[in-house]
């Protein structure tokens, strides 16, 4: 197991070189100029070229793009994340105070989608063909289908501006009660959206592995129903519903950009779209070797996981 | 059926009724089953696929699936304080069911590479058992009753066994384990669906072996389904031949085997291969196919494929005539085929 670990572990290296370099490029080839959003307009059109050039180096922008990427790679092994181009501030110090936000956010969410998703799923796989399972079903396209922006805005209008049940946006401060309840609504929304697909995939799981012979064993041994359900039912059917779970977690912080920008949620997802538009190399490559690296860990921890909740599954 | 009710008979099968729903068409599965399974003896249902048999092993227990109902008969279990339980009218998983599912009447399934669920230890399945029976053992009474319930069944090193998972047994380990499985709380009715049509020969006697030292030692009464006449010939004491969802013929095995008073039974012996009797031996396959069950023939269900069909063949069911004691037919014609012998 360990082995494997280590292994996977750094077998991971070239690939975030890789991406981390597809982004690096990325990044250098969006149309505009650096300069248009660290210097107003008019002040950059008195420059002189070589007041441009001076001003690149102090910041790091000169030189060609390779090098450059190398420079980058060289202070994060360091572990110097750089600087904001925008105000200096250094990038790490920034991600320390944006990172708790997004990942009280995305575990929220996380919560409300598994949990809610468990347990529609498998009500829907028991009462299959009743009118719960088809209402459940339906409400589960729709949930695939809406488009988190579109969804979060609805919910900002009903909830928030017209029965006023929460603030509108941004994060609590009044201690735990203020926080929860600004946190619920952008949860509940990047909750649902992941629901749904969590909720289908547990059913079809559930359905499966209720028509396997080993249900019908269990029933044969006498057990009551809610165990044949629980214990042999549903065991089985958890772990592909787990591996999903899984690979979905880097989609939360991503998901998240969406809804943070909607509630105005200061976490990572907004000053990340913030650093896109002003084309803020060192916290776009900040942010995105962070999800780089939660995607791969991720799927090293489904294949933990896997191993753990199935005796067939060996780390090898 | 024999009207006499000594205390050797522990379950009543009458007249059983079952159909399933499905597509909004109803297939009349069982039509009219009767059979009685006693005390320290075998029954063999001998049919091929699609006849009722595992259906009528699952009314037993009530495991029919969803969109199935036990139209009319009745399923009688006598229990051993001389009280009657109609499973058939017992709730589908209700208590009372459940009580006798495992600790009065157990099941073996067909297919030992999918009845374990993969995910517990083969000890911790056989405890499951036993624990839902036998409230109050601690756990290492559990442990010890699971490893003593392997060790039975002949399985080797048991104590480690106990401690493995399905995916690390043999095909012919798993039934044994299945078997230990259905043994634990030591039934008075073991059912067996097809025990060792995914074994090999030569684990499939030894399966047999471990069947026939439980009704020995234990007087344990077994119900055992096969397609397999060998099998019959080998283990039952009784037997009764289904086709298309009746009983055609039940009977002694010797009574059957040595005067088939049913067309079908002969022609079913007739297709055997005989070991020894060399490659040229004829073979005479039952000539036709299996009707539709839900475009079954009027009358007698064999009728389309019978060299003794007659004109009241294909109109009217033959109800059950006795041969003699404790040998049934459902055929017309049966003296005729009796006058052919074999």
């Amino acid at each position: 197991m360990l082995n494997y670990i280590i292994r996977k572990l750094l077998s991971m290296i070239p690939m975030l070189l890789i991406i981390t370099f597809l982004i690096y490029l990325g990044v250098e080839l969006m149309p505009g100029d650096v300069m248009d959003f660290l210097i107003p307009m008019d002040q950059l059109a008195e420059m002189t070229p070589e007041q441009v050039d001076a001003f690149k180096a102090a910041k790091g922008l000169d030189g060609p793009m390779i090098v450059r990427y190398f420079n980058w790679l060289k202070d994060i092994c360091k572990g110097d994340l750089g600087y904001s181009l925008q105000n200096n501030m250094p990038v790490g110090e920034l991600m320390m105070q944006k990172l708790p936000a997004t990942i009280e956010l995305s575990l929220a969410a996380l919560f409300i989608s598994t949990v809610l998703g468990i347990l529609l799923g498998v009500i829907s796989a028991l009462r299959k063909g009743r009118l719960s399972d088809n209402l459940l079903t339906i409400a589960g396209m729709i949930g695939v289908a809406i488009p988190q922006f579109l969804f979060g805005v609805f919910c900002i209008i009903i909830f928030c501006l017209n029965l006023k049940w929460f603030p509108v946006g941004q994060r609590g401060t009044g201690g735990l009660g203020d926080e929860l309840h600004h946190l619920f609504l952008p949860a509940f929304v990047l909750g649902i959206s992941m629901t749904a697909g969590v909720m289908r995939y547990s059913r079809s799981s559930m359905l499966d592995s209720m028509n396997r012979d080993y249900v019908k064993t269990a029933r044969a041994k006498g057990l009551p129903e809610w165990k044949v359900n629980l214990f042999h039912g549903f065991r089985v059917a958890c772990t592909p519903v787990m591996v999903l779970i899984g690979f979905r977690l880097p989609m939360l912080i991503s998901g998240s950009i969406v809804i943070e920008n909607i509630f105005q949620w200061p976490g990572v997802g907004r000053w990340f779209t913030d650093a896109v538009k002003t084309q803020n190399t060192p916290i776009i490559m900040s942010v995105g070797l962070f999800m780089v690296l939660l995607v791969l860990l991720s799927s090293l921890l489904v294949d933990i996981f896997t191993a753990v909740l199935d005796p067939r599954v060996k780390l090898s | 059926m024999p009207e006499n009710n000594n205390n050797d008979v522990v379950l009543r099968v009458k007249d059983l009724h079952v159909s399933f729903y499905t597509n909004q068409r109803c297939n009349n599965v069982l039509r009219g089953v009767s059979f009685d399974i006693r005390r320290g003896r075998t029954l063999c249902i001998v049919g091929e696929s699609g006849c009722g048999k595992s259906v009528t092993a699952n009314s037993i227990l009530r495991l029919l699936p969803d969109l199935s109902r036990i139209e009319s008969g009745s399923i009688t279990y006598y229990k051993e304080d001389g009280t009657e339980v109609r499973l058939d009218q017992l709730e589908k998983n209700g208590k009372e069911m459940r009580s006798l599912r495992g600790k009065d009447i157990a099941i073996i399934f067909q297919d030992p590479m999918t009845a374990l669920n993969p995910v517990y230890t083969v000890g911790h399945q056989i405890r499951e058992i036993i624990k839902e029976h036998k409230p109050g053992l601690t756990k290492q009474q559990l442990k010890q009753e699971s490893i003593q319930d392997l060790a039975e069944m002949g399985i080797p090193a048991a104590e480690i066994r106990d401690g493995e998972y399905p995916h690390q047994f043999s095909g012919g380990m798993r039934q044994r384990a299945m078997i230990a499985m259905g043994m634990s709380c030591e039934p008075k009715i073991l059912l067996a669906d097809e025990p060792t049509t995914a074994l090999d020969v030569t684990i499939s006697a030894q399966i047999f072996d471990l069947m026939n030292g439980l009704k020995r030692d234990h007087g344990t009464a077994i119900m055992m389904i096969t397609h397999n006449m060998g099998v019959v010939a080998e283990m039952a004491d009784e037997v009764a031949v289904m086709y298309m969802g009746n009983i055609v013929e039940y009977g002694k095995v010797e009574d059957v085997f040595a005067n088939p008073t049913h067309p079908y039974t002969k022609a079913l012996l007739r297709s055997i291969p005989v070991l020894g009797k060399g490659r040229n031996q004829q073979l005479e396959p039952i000539r036709g196919v299996t009707p539709d069950p839900f475009n079954r023939p009027k009358g007698c269900q064999f009728c389309p494929r019978c060299d003794y069909a007659g004109e009241r063949c294909e109109t009217e069911m033959p109800s059950e005539e006795w041969v003699k004691e404790g040998h049934y037919t459902r055929c017309f014609h049966f003296r005729e085929v009796m006058k052919d012998g074999k």
